[in-house]
This record gives C-alpha cells, structure tokens and sequence, in this order.
C-alpha cells in the first residue's frame, strides 16, 4: 500500500529501509500500512508494536528485519 | 517471550523518555555549536567594523578628507559593546535561551552598524541576509524572529530620523522600511521550513533508533538472539 500524499523526502536508497508495516492486531487480524502511515503513529505505540513482535517491515513485499528496516539512512 | 501489558508498557515508556532526551540532546549540541561559531564571528566582526570606519566611513560619509571621525568611535565603543555582550554570554550561559537572542539581536545590530559604517550603501545590507543565515545554525526558528524584528524596527527607526544612516539619501520614503523588512520575512520563512526539515529528520531518526533499541529488547528477552545494527546518529 502506498500513500497517496506527495512527500518531499526522497526515496531511500535501493536496498535499505521500508516501504510498508504489517501490524498484526489484537484479534489476529492484520493491518498494512504505508510507511508514513506507519510513521504518523504515537512513537510509543511503535515501541510497544516492536517490544511485543506485532510489527512485520516491509520492503516490496518482502519481511525485512527490523534493525534492517530501520537502518538510518540519512546524512544528517 | 512475550511481556506482560505492564512491564511491555514501562519498557516502551523508559525507551521513548530515552529518546526524548536522545533528540534533546542532540538540539542542544546543534546550539552550542551555533554559540562557539558566533563567538568567533563577534571578534571578527568587530575588526571587521573598525576596519571599515578607518578605511572607508570617512570617504563614506564626507567624500573627501580622512581622519579620525565618529564613526571609528562607533566602531570601536559601539561595536565592541555589540560583541561584548554575547561573547560573555556564550562564555557564561552557554546553551541559554537568552543567550541565542541576544547574539539575534546583537548579530542584526551589527548589520545595522556597517550599513551605518558605509554611509547606508545598499550592497552592505546583504550583510542582514548573512546574519540570518548564520542565525539559522540554531535551527531555532524563534531566533530568527527575534532578527526580523531588530531589522525592521531598526530600519524604521532609521529611516525617520537619519535615513542617511541606513538608505545612503537624505530622503527616503517611510514605507521604505517595509520593502527592506519583507525581503527579510521571505528569507526567514525558507530558512524556518529548513529547519522544521531538518528537526523533522532528526526526530525521525531517533525515532528510528528508539524502535531499533525495542527491537535488541526484544531479542535479549527471546532465546535466539539476532545480531542488531545500531547506527550512528553522529
């Protein structure tokens, strides 16, 4: 699923980083989000998601592992 | 392993307060950093301005004889009283709200005095959007208001009562201010989305290294560890 917001940040390089979460909710259904949908979540939440493994990235619709996932990828 | 609802909830609080204050941090060295550039900028600005007065206020200002005239005083007294000020700031209260809006006003202050120093030539004006450049190293949006105010009630003040000061003519319409004062608002809204980028970019990725810190908890509490990557934020 992809957002249909234009953003002004630029792709991550090919290879690194995500483009969609799989959150699996408490009754077992999942839910897929973009990655600024995902993003937009309270960051405690995220936490709570990645502390309790309800959370699945994904990168053209392959799981990637979290430290993956979120490897920075910024030159800041 | 899984964790119970509570001790999941505490462990998600204690790593979003770590990163809160990771994000804090990392501001207030972008601030303090900003602070040690101003400190050199003050002294060279004030050599800088007494440089000027000897050099070029005399031709400036009476067109034909040099001599020691006001203007180096002003340079001298004027200026060093402009850099004295944030430098014992800086030295003093470092990372201080106050401090970075006194060097705001004080940097402005200083523009107004070479534009001052050179008889109100228009090219020494750029010095302002210099200023605000260098203001924004705080990415501190609230310290470029602090110029933008400086400059315009400056450039009024001026522009009433010696418009020779800062314009170069005797005389100088009043509004004239506010063409001067909206180029400075234009420069400052780019340089505050700038910084809004810049602080979301930094938020982001410490969010991101507050899930990837989750994510070793996680691990370290399972049986089969998986090697984690922290990245750098530096």
């Amino acid at each position: 699923m992809t957002s249909s917001v234009m953003s002004l940040r630029p792709p991550p390089p090919a290879g690194t980083g995500y483009d969609a979460a799989a959150i699996v909710e408490a009754d077992g259904s999942r839910r897929s989000l973009s990655r600024p949908q995902y993003e937009r979540l309270p960051l405690a939440e995220r936490i709570r998601l990645v502390l309790s493994g309800r959370v699945e990235f994904l990168r053209g619709g392959v799981v990637v592992p979290p430290n993956e996932a979120l490897k920075v990828t910024s030159a800041l | 392993m899984n964790l119970d609802p509570a001790s999941l909830s505490a462990l998600a609080d204690r790593i979003v307060q770590k990163t809160e204050s990771t994000y804090a941090d990392f501001v207030q060295r972008w601030v303090l950093r900003a602070e040690r550039m101003f400190l050199w900028l003050m002294v060279a600005q004030w050599l800088f301005g007494i440089f000027i007065a000897v050099t070029v206020s005399p031709y400036a200002w009476e067109g034909k004889t040099r001599h020691v005239s006001n203007h180096v005083w002003a340079a001298v007294v004027l200026g060093g009283l402009l850099s004295a000020l944030p430098i014992a700031l800086i030295i003093l209260r470092p990372g201080w709200v106050g401090t970075r809006h006194v060097i705001a006003f004080s940097q402005v202050m200083w523009s107004a005095l070479l534009i001052h120093l050179t008889g109100g030539r228009i090219e020494t004006h750029f010095h302002v959007f210099g200023s605000l450049a260098f203001l924004a190293f705080y990415r501190d949006w609230k310290v470029l208001v602090t110029a933008t105010v400086t400059v315009a009630a400056d450039h009024f003040l001026r522009g009433l009562f010696i418009p020779e000061s800062v314009y170069g003519v005797a005389d100088a319409s009043i509004w004239r201010f506010a063409e001067h004062a909206g180029w400075v608002v234009f420069e400052v809204a780019v340089l505050a989305y700038g910084i809004w980028l810049s602080l979301n970019e930094l938020r982001r990725i410490a969010e991101n290294v507050a899930q990837v810190e989750a994510f070793a908890e996680r691990e370290a509490l399972t049986a089969a560890p998986m090697p984690v990557t922290m990245p750098a934020m530096a």
